[in-house]
């Protein structure tokens, strides 16, 4: 019997939604216009921790034109949960609105809506916060000190989590070594920046008492689930939209605490709401990414095999632990992955999150991953420099070769063709790094090569 | 980031406009493109009470009579593009001209905006102060030139007093046995400028007669690289000197530390920018 | 409030509008054209482009006010609704497109450039392309979708002789 090829694998597909995307017919959420609709626009803190002394609104009974506000003693008790039972886990809830205190720059305080979103800005601006400061944490020494405030009560300094993962016999490694490569890596923090911004519309329908929710999300039924459970509704009688999405990559795979908030605005004033996320508050309290540090030891024979490693790794998380990958997710996900497409078996990496004042993490394109990987090929880098090998031999000596293949810390590799696709990139980029070598002769422009590999 | 509340005002002549600015004093502004101004007022940063829309006026000109070149001040930026006179004696500020935002900003921005908007970057401003030009100022008291080295005081301040405007700029024409270039780096193309050096020598029988040196982003306003220039008077037309000149230049500011870059790296960048900037105009020069 | 008259996609209307009110908004309400996109609000996106009188215009740094009496088209009206304008079929055989965001703010600023590029009977090379579309950012495509599309268009342009 002829085995069938797929008829898809391969070919050239066109896209079913382009004709809407380029003919401006999409429909995406700040084209989502309801009857009395009520635009809001935040009162966001303009410092990074302070208790929060008043909140003055009494300059909008002024104006002469009607508005909705609300501060966090209006949604007192309502907030993001997203804790990891583990004992070693600090418990913070992240209030939709701030409840006392700020903990970042951007944190909203309080909400105004107004029936145009022009006029939703001029009304907000009428809102003054009186604040107490507190001493910044602002890195992860800082939050690693445990004599820093602590940004949630009762907490003992600010590592929200530590946890460790382990494999393998490491005393014995480090024993048989002839080299210990000990190396630092940092990548910075990112923020996602797709180009159409986050936003949320909610609209409570009375006489049917179903809940609609639009949000520019990835999450639509996570959204839901925590909208029901917060708010008390059951999940039958809300309806969660994601309307064409003007990129996520990640950033919009959280449930945020405004989309909680929208919501419950949309119950109270029994009017649509809509937020539309403007530029500024994006790239300072929307999400974050990639703020990490990781310290690698790598214990290496004398033949250039990597017999051990040790990891130490610290997320510098921001303020809150988001939903519903918490605070625990990024960290533990480093130490998960740092172990490679590589054939060792003794391994232990000691992760962690600590909270500082700052925009939450969150997933992000890769998820700890590009974080994770760049130390783990540039150690790689660094111990066939060290060991005068060439990086892709080193790579080679090292790449798992016997499948199924279980490695250090239990999982399972299926089949794949790790050194044979290293070898094939090596033979592709040959002439390149014959250029790039011929280059470093050459004082004023000269060519690297770089290679990685990852699972 | 919408903008607050304003009124606005069409001009229909510029005496109707200079009488609203004097109305409005510092209350007013005059809009042209609004490519540096409209940014600045959805952020809420600025807020004038009144626009006065100059748009209508007839400022766009590029005209010479072989001494001054006179630009008007609603002149946009891709005007100076396909300019034969700004092509053969003005090579630097055609150079400014390719690093001004993106091709959209270029076709709508006004250099009587620009320069009024006064960013210490702003590559307009910096081939003012370049080509020692005069700016033109009108208000219902008359007209006022000032120098461009006494315009630009501050970041975002000129010494423009409210109720007056930039008619135009007039900039003596190099002659034709003149060279010039500009180059800026910027984090990314179109963005602000983290530094940037306009060059423009007059020579005679292979050596430099007058040689007009200036830098964005080591002060809060273009400043002339007099040391250099200084230096480069009397010397060969072969780039030989240029990078002592860049040092002596380079060694004598003291820009600032920022989020962009440090002080030291401002500094490593323009004596680095301000060596090239020259190498390139001998070489134009050479190549001619 | 102001009286203005404006020109949109060839419909003529008379509306009242505060002064501080963008095009983009009013182009986005008034006249209900959601293809009409805001990515910053300050002019470093190019998502807002729109035609005024006939040449691109960030709409998000214009205020609609003054824009009386003026010609103001929109990605509405290129190529309707199946989007048949040969740039927009160039963009999707080319997967010039993601989330389709910055989408129109890209056609409203290239079709001009194609025109100019066939007005002169050459195709453009790489940094032409790229230059002429510098003011407007992409987070999804890379950008390698776009210029492709950019030199279909031309080339088919070029090559039917129209």
């Amino acid at each position: 019997m002829k085995a069938e090829r797929p008829r898809h694998i391969g070919a050239r597909i066109q896209r079913f939604e382009d004709i809407r995307l380029l003919s401006g017919s999409a429909r995406y959420i700040d084209d989502i216009r309801l009857p009395d609709m009520l635009h809001l626009n935040f009162v966001r803190a303009e410092t990074a921790h302070a208790n929060i002394l008043e909140v003055d609104t009494s300059g909008l009974a002024d104006l002469d034109f009607p508005t909705w506000v609300f501060t966090g003693k209006d949604t007192a008790g309502l907030s993001m949960k997203a804790h990891q039972d583990y004992p070693e886990m600090q418990y913070s809830e992240q209030p939709l609105l701030a409840e006392g205190k700020v903990r970042f720059v951007g944190e909203p305080v309080a909400v105004v809506l107004a029936e145009d979103a022009y006029k939703a800005e001029d009304a907000a601006e009428l809102v003054f916060v009186d604040y107490d400061p507190l001493p910044v944490v602002g890195n992860m020494a800082q939050a690693r000190d445990p004599e820093s405030t602590p940004l949630f009560e009762g907490w003992n300094g600010n590592v929200i989590v530590q946890r460790q993962m382990k494999g393998g016999d490491l005393e014995a490694a480090k024993a048989q070594a002839a080299h210990v490569i000990r190396r630092t890596y940092r990548t910075q923090r990112q923020a996602g920046v797709p180009m159409e911004g986050r936003g949320v519309v909610a609209s409570f329908d009375k006489a049917t008492r179903v809940l609609t929710v639009w949000s520019s999300t990835q999450m639509p039924h996570l959204v839901r689930t925590y909208i029901s459970e917060e708010l008390g509704l059951p999940e039958s009688r809300i309806r969660v939209v994601a309307p064409d999405v003007g990129g996520g990559f990640g950033v919009k795979g959280q449930v945020f605490a405004d989309e909680i908030l929208v919501a419950w605005l949309a119950m109270q004033t029994g009017r649509p709401v809509k937020w539309i996320e403007n530029r500024r508050e994006h790239l300072i309290a929307s999400i974050h990414a990639r703020d990490h540090e990781h310290t690698l030891e790598a214990y290496v024979s004398a033949d250039g095999r990597l017999l051990g490693l040790t990891a130490d790794i610290t997320v510098d998380n921001g303020a809150y632990s988001t939903y519903p990958f918490t605070s625990a997710g990024e960290p533990g996900m480093v130490g998960k992955v740092l172990p490679g497409p590589y054939d060792f078996q003794a391994y232990e990496a000691t992760f962690r999150a600590v909270a500082t004042n700052k925009c939450a993490i969150g997933t992000y394109r890769g998820v700890a991953r590009p974080s994770a990987v760049f130390s783990q090929e540039r150690l790689m880098d660094d111990i066939a420099a060290e060991l005068g090998l060439d990086p892709v031999e080193f790579r080679l000596k090292n790449i798992i070769r016997q499948f199924p293949y279980r490695n250090v810390l239990g999982f399972t590799y299926d089949p794949g063709s790790y050194a044979e696709a290293l070898e094939q990139i090596r033979e592709l980029v040959a002439n390149d790094v014959a250029e790039a070598k011929a280059s470093h002769a050459c004082s004023k422009t000269r060519i690297g090569v770089g290679i990685a590999c990852f699972i | 980031m919408r903008p607050a509340s304003f009124e606005y005002h069409r001009a229909t002549s510029l005496e109707h406009a200079l009488e609203l600015l004097a109305e409005f004093g510092e209350d007013g502004r005059p809009i042209a493109g609004g490519q540096s101004l409209v940014p600045m007022m959805n952020f809420r940063l600025a807020r004038p009470g009144h626009l006065v829309d100059i748009n209508k006026l007839p400022l766009n000109s590029i005209e010479s009579d072989g001494q001054m070149l006179r630009i008007g001040a609603l002149t946009r930026h891709i005007a100076y593009f396909d300019n034969p006179l700004i092509a053969r004696h003005f090579p630097a500020f055609l150079d400014a001209v390719h690093y001004i935002g993106h091709p959209t900003i270029r076709r709508n921005g006004s250099i009587g905006g620009s320069i009024s908007h006064a960013d210490p970057t702003a590559e307009l401003a910096a081939v003012c102060v370049l080509y020692d030009a005069e700016i033109i100022a009108r208000s219902t008291a008359g007209e006022r030139r000032i120098r461009a080295g006494e315009f630009f005081l501050s970041a975002y301040v000129t010494a423009l007093e409210p109720g007056e405007m930039v008619v135009g700029v007039e900039l003596p024409v190099p002659p034709s046995s003149s060279t010039g270039s500009f180059i800026e780096l910027a984090e990314r193309s179109g963005d602000f400028a983290t530094a940037a050096i306009g060059v423009s020598i007059e020579f005679s029988s292979g050596r430099i007669t007058r040689a007009s040196i200036v830098c964005s982003g080591a002060d809060l306003v273009p400043i002339r690289a007099r040391e250099a220039e200084d230096f480069l008077q009397g010397k060969p037309l072969d780039a030989a000197e240029a990078s002592e000149a860049a040092r002596l230049f380079a060694t004598s500011i003291d820009p600032v530390d920022d989020h962009i870059a440090s002080a030291d790296y401002r500094r490593g960048l323009i004596g680095k920018l301000t060596q090239r900037a020259i190498e390139a105009a001998c070489n134009r020069a050479l190549d001619k | 409030m102001i009286d203005i008259t404006l020109e949109v996609n060839g419909v003529t209307k008379t509306l009242q509008v505060e002064p501080r009110r963008l095009l983009a908004d009013v182009l986005r309400e008034e006249f209900r054209l959601s293809g009409v996109h805001i990515g910053c609000a300050h002019g470093a996106c190019g998502c807002c482009t729109v035609h005024l009188d006939g040449t691109p215009r960030l709409s998000c740094l214009t205020f609609a006010a003054q824009c009386d009496g003026a010609s103001i088209r929109t990605v509405e009206s290129i190529g309707g609704p199946n989007a048949e304008h040969m740039l927009q079929q160039a963009f999707k055989s080319e997967h010039g497109l993601q989330c389709g965001y910055c989408t129109p703010g890209f056609i409203m600023t290239l079709v001009p450039f194609v025109e100019e590029m066939v007005g002169q009977k050459r195709m453009p090379n790489d940094a032409e392309i790229r230059e002429a579309m510098s003011g407007n950012i992409c987070r999804c495509t890379g950008y390698h979708g776009i210029v492709a599309a950019v030199r279909k268009a031309v080339g088919t342009r070029l090559e039917s002789g129209v």
